[in-house]
């Protein structure tokens, strides 16, 4: 007792000295109740008469542990009222309410506030208003710990008349609850009901995801203690949650509160069907998407297995200074064209109903083993191992080298050929657009794509100044040249190692052998013996054959990190029924930032600990080879291409995770899943 | 686009599923039997009263809605009533031990005296179970089950939700309604309304 006296004293005894100390002016008054101070304050002392419309508030100060409610209290509570007397040529308006938060108590949930606030409330002053102006607030209010004390007091202002407003000593609490206010703009939702299940649509007001919660504004219209099941799409929100047992028959109109935490809104929500248009990508995303493609096809010119070439079709373009049109223009077609080819394919092959993502060639160890060879070739190229006189040899040679429309266009298609494995881990959002949008979207995000990438390239064509940007040639560029022969073969290294994976190790010794043959093919060129040539070629070409003779099979192969299950969506319904946290990580060998996030933040000692917590499942899919299902769960992410990082928890709680993961992201994700998992538990039992 | 919309079949299926799991309770059926101890350490089931109107009132004397009823005598008023007429009335304390409104039997007893209430019987549910399988929440909250054992009226005591006795006589009286009209074999215009009140003290 002694203890809540002084705790009294500390808290009120400064806000009664203040209280006193402004009754002159009278813009504050105060009552000090059972467990709560009530103050009745204006944002200014005085009142130019010209302002039709002052603030009053209510300031609730209600004791540690102890809430009051908002204006639909939840399954138990009352929020306070406000019942004014007010003089001739004075209105007051409604209680602008802050966002509440929800207050378990046993099973049941309540709405309300714990800690100080204000409640704001507009004053109308008219014409034939006379100053000083009198405000009685009878003002009723109950205060709950997990009892409950309700209260009633009679507090008044005096305000007088003045030039202008002069702002009291409690301006600032008003300050501070505008941006406790939900927003202005009024979402307009639609709900249908089946069964005892409430569905509301609205468009998500952040594009983001959140811990988005629907406050009833009326008691009878959905269960206040049931889950709320939330599909967070860029676009839209989608709720659902068990009707209230006081609802009416039907609910042709309901008002609700969204909020997020930290904003909210207010929803008007009709009866009425779900929209049937499909939620395609709108005019205003695709917009963003294509300029996403753009930016991602410039930074395409920095990869390592792009680089490389494309400086050598620089320095050939500031050797030719008279170069054609065609030439300056033949390399952005020939990168347009293969983009478009690669467009064509997949609406073809979509059609067909073939299973594929972006990245999908790498998830054929035939055609991983011919990427290798290529690199392998460019590489030793590189080097002058093979004689191509420092240019591009074997198939492209002479469609690349010299000056025309020809060369410059085949340079682009190449350019793009070696692009396809560095655009997987980079494309992945915005080429899952193109996957599950119409042809014609695919064709613009491909188009986009494009031209970022052949920009720099034409650029320096087009316009010879910015020749001058690019490094004087010289002996140089030999040395550049052999340098660049390295990020070629490690792009070999890391081809060799999917393909390890894919098809076994006994393949992957065919295919290093073909690349022995190669070597040795390139060696054969330059012998003067006509046998030895054509013998050493011979065998070369066949040695290199083997391993595209005899495809691999395919192997299938699960992920193994520890205590990691392999993903099926089955399996995630099953553990998100039983309550659990999930973590999903869709990877694949092949993408590279997927290994660096395994490697950096998924074994991190930190996150190991957390996913072997009894209540956290960790699964794991492998998109190496081709997986109709796996495709699917990319695809309801608009993704499809890897990785894919998602966090579940009970109650419908998802979350999607950057594509760069720090051992924090994941550990802040799965306590947030879990907070909602406890919080469930709590209101939900 | 399927797999979206097999989705979002799944959350319905899920969602109606647990619907139907927590709603044991529906206007105009059979209300749930239970058995409780009362006061007097008496066992009493809501099956021993077939053929007669039963009201259940969820009650905590501490929680200042429940003495809003009590303190104006509004509640013994309606005790009285309808006990006179044969109604069964039971005054149900689903509160915890350790919380608000439990009480011992002797207390019981005397609180009964002391304010001068007339129910049938005064019930403890201290484990709360027959108050979730009504779903009580708050108190007071009322219920009305009829001759067969049908239950006809959930809710509120009256339609001002206040803890001012003053608010009382300008109330309509959801039980009084309800009783009045089950009298002329009308239907009851409001069978199921939004209590108000204090939670109830469940255990957790």
């Amino acid at each position: 007792m002694s203890l809540r006296a002084l705790w009294y004293l500390l808290c009120w005894t400064p806000g009664l000295l203040l209280a006193a100390a402004q009754s002159a002016s009278e813009s504050r008054s105060g009552t000090l109740q059972p467990h709560i101070q009530l103050t009745l304050v204006a944002e200014h002392q005085a009142w130019d008469s010209d302002t039709p419309t002052q603030w009053v508030g209510l300031y609730l100060e209600p004791e540690q542990d102890w809430h009051t409610y908002w204006q639909n209290p939840g399954d138990s509570g009352e929020a306070p009222a406000i019942d004014w007397q007010l003089p001739e040529g004075i209105s007051a308006g409604d209680i602008q309410w802050p966002l509440p938060q929800t207050i378990p108590v046993a099973h049941l949930t309540n709405y309300g506030y714990e800690g100080a606030h204000l409640l704001m409330v507009p004053i109308e002053i008219s014409d034939n208003a006379h100053f000083p102006i009198a405000l009685k607030a009878d003002i009723s209010y109950l205060v709950c710990q997990e009892d409950c004390i309700p209260g009633w007091a009679t507090l008044t202002l005096n305000i007088p008349g003045s030039a202008e407003n002069i702002p009291s000593s409690s301006a600032a609490l008003f300050e501070q609850a505008r941006k406790q206010l939900p927003l202005a703009e009024v979402l307009q939702a639609r709900h249908w009901q089946a069964g005892n299940t409430l569905q509301l649509a609205l468009p998500n007001p952040t594009k983001r995801q959140a811990n988005w919660h629907l406050f009833p504004l009326r008691g009878d219209v959905i269960d206040h203690s049931a889950p709320q099941q939330v599909v967070a799409k860029q676009n839209t929100l989608t709720f659902s949650t068990k009707v209230s047992d006081y609802l009416p028959n039907t609910l042709p109109k309901a008002e609700f509160l969204l909020s997020n935490g930290e904003q909210g809104w207010y929803v008007q929500s009709v009866l009425g069907a779900p929209s049937q248009s499909p939620e395609g990508v709108s005019s205003e995303s695709l917009l963003l998407t294509l300029m996403m493609a753009f930016l991602g096809g410039l930074i395409l010119n920095l990869m390592p297995c792009v680089l490389p070439v494309l400086c050598l079709k620089a320095m050939s373009f500031v050797n030719g200074i008279n170069n054609s049109i065609g030439t300056k223009l033949g390399y952005g077609i020939g990168v347009l064209v293969s983009f478009w080819g690669f467009a064509a394919l997949i609406a073809l092959l979509k059609s067909s109903g073939e299973a594929l993502g972006w990245g999908f060639h790498l998830q054929n160890p035939l055609v991983v083993a011919l990427l290798t060879y290529l690199f392998f070739v460019i590489g030793l190229m590189l080097l002058d191992i093979l004689p191509a006189g420092g240019r591009l040899a074997g198939v492209g040679q002479r469609l690349t080298q010299g000056q025309g429309l020809t060369p410059s266009f085949f340079t682009g298609v190449l350019a793009v050929i070696v692009a396809s494995p560095c655009t997987a881990p980079f494309m992945a959002a915005a080429l899952g657009v193109a996957m599950v949008s119409d042809s014609m979207t695919a064709f613009l995000i491909f188009t986009a794509l494009a031209l970022g990438f052949a920009l720099p390239l034409t650029l320096v064509a087009i316009l010879p100044v910015l020749s001058s940007f690019l490094p004087q040639p010289g002996a140089w560029m030999a040395q550049v040249k052999h340098l660049l022969a390295f990020p070629m073969f490690a792009t070999c290294v890391w081809l060799v190692w999917i393909y390890q994976s894919q098809a076994g190790g006994d393949h992957q010794a065919v295919l290093l052998l073909g690349m022995l043959a190669l070597a040795m093919m390139g060696y054969g060129l330059r012998l003067v013996s006509r046998l030895a040539r054509y013998g050493l070629i011979t065998l070369g070409l066949a040695l290199a054959a083997l391993p595209l003779l005899r495809p691999a099979p395919s192997l299938t192969e699960a992920a193994t990190l520890a205590k990691a299950d392999t993903f099926s969506e089955g399996k995630l319904a099953q553990l998100l029924a039983d309550d659990k946290v999930v973590f999903v990580n869709i990877t694949a060998d092949w993408c590279i930032s997927c290994k660096v996030n395994e490697a950096v933040a998924l074994k991190s000692r930190e996150v190991q600990a957390y996913l072997q917590q009894q209540n956290v499942a960790y699964l794991v899919g492998d998109w190496t080879n081709k997986n109709a299902p796996l495709l699917a769960y990319l695809n309801s992410f608009q993704r499809s291409g890897v990785p894919l990082y998602v966090v579940y928890g009970p109650g419908g709680y998802s979350q999607i995770l950057p594509q760069i993961l720090t051992p924090q992201i994941i550990i802040n994700a799965l306590n947030r899943a879990q907070q909602r998992a406890d919080a469930d538990t709590d209101t939900d039992y | 686009m399927i797999l979206r919309r097999l989705t979002h079949l799944l959350i319905l299926a899920v969602g109606i599923g647990l619907a139907m799991a927590t709603q044991a309770l529906e206007i105009d059926s059979a209300a749930p039997n239970f058995s409780l101890t009362d006061s007097k350490g008496q066992a009493h089931a809501l099956s021993d009263f077939k053929g007669k109107t039963v009201v259940l009132e969820w009650t905590n004397h501490l929680c200042p809605y429940v003495q809003k009823h009590y303190g104006s005598g509004n509640m013994q008023a309606l005790q009285k009533r309808y006990t006179e007429q044969g109604v069964i009335w039971l005054s149900i304390i689903s509160s915890a031990p350790g919380k608000q409104g439990f009480v011992s039997a002797a207390e019981a007893e005397k609180l009964t005296e002391d304010r001068k209430a007339s129910p049938t019987a005064v019930l403890f549910d201290p484990s709360g179970e027959v108050g979730k399988l009504y779903d009580a929440k708050t108190t007071p909250h009322m219920y009305i089950i009829d001759e067969a054992g049908v239950l006809r009226y959930a809710g509120a005591i009256d339609s001002i939700k206040s803890a001012n006795p003053a608010d009382i006589p300008k109330a309509v009286n959801y039980v009084t309604a309800a009783m009045d009209a089950m009298a002329k074999d009308e239907s009851i215009k409001q069978n199921m309304t939004v209590p108000y009140g204090c939670s109830v003290k469940y255990a957790g």
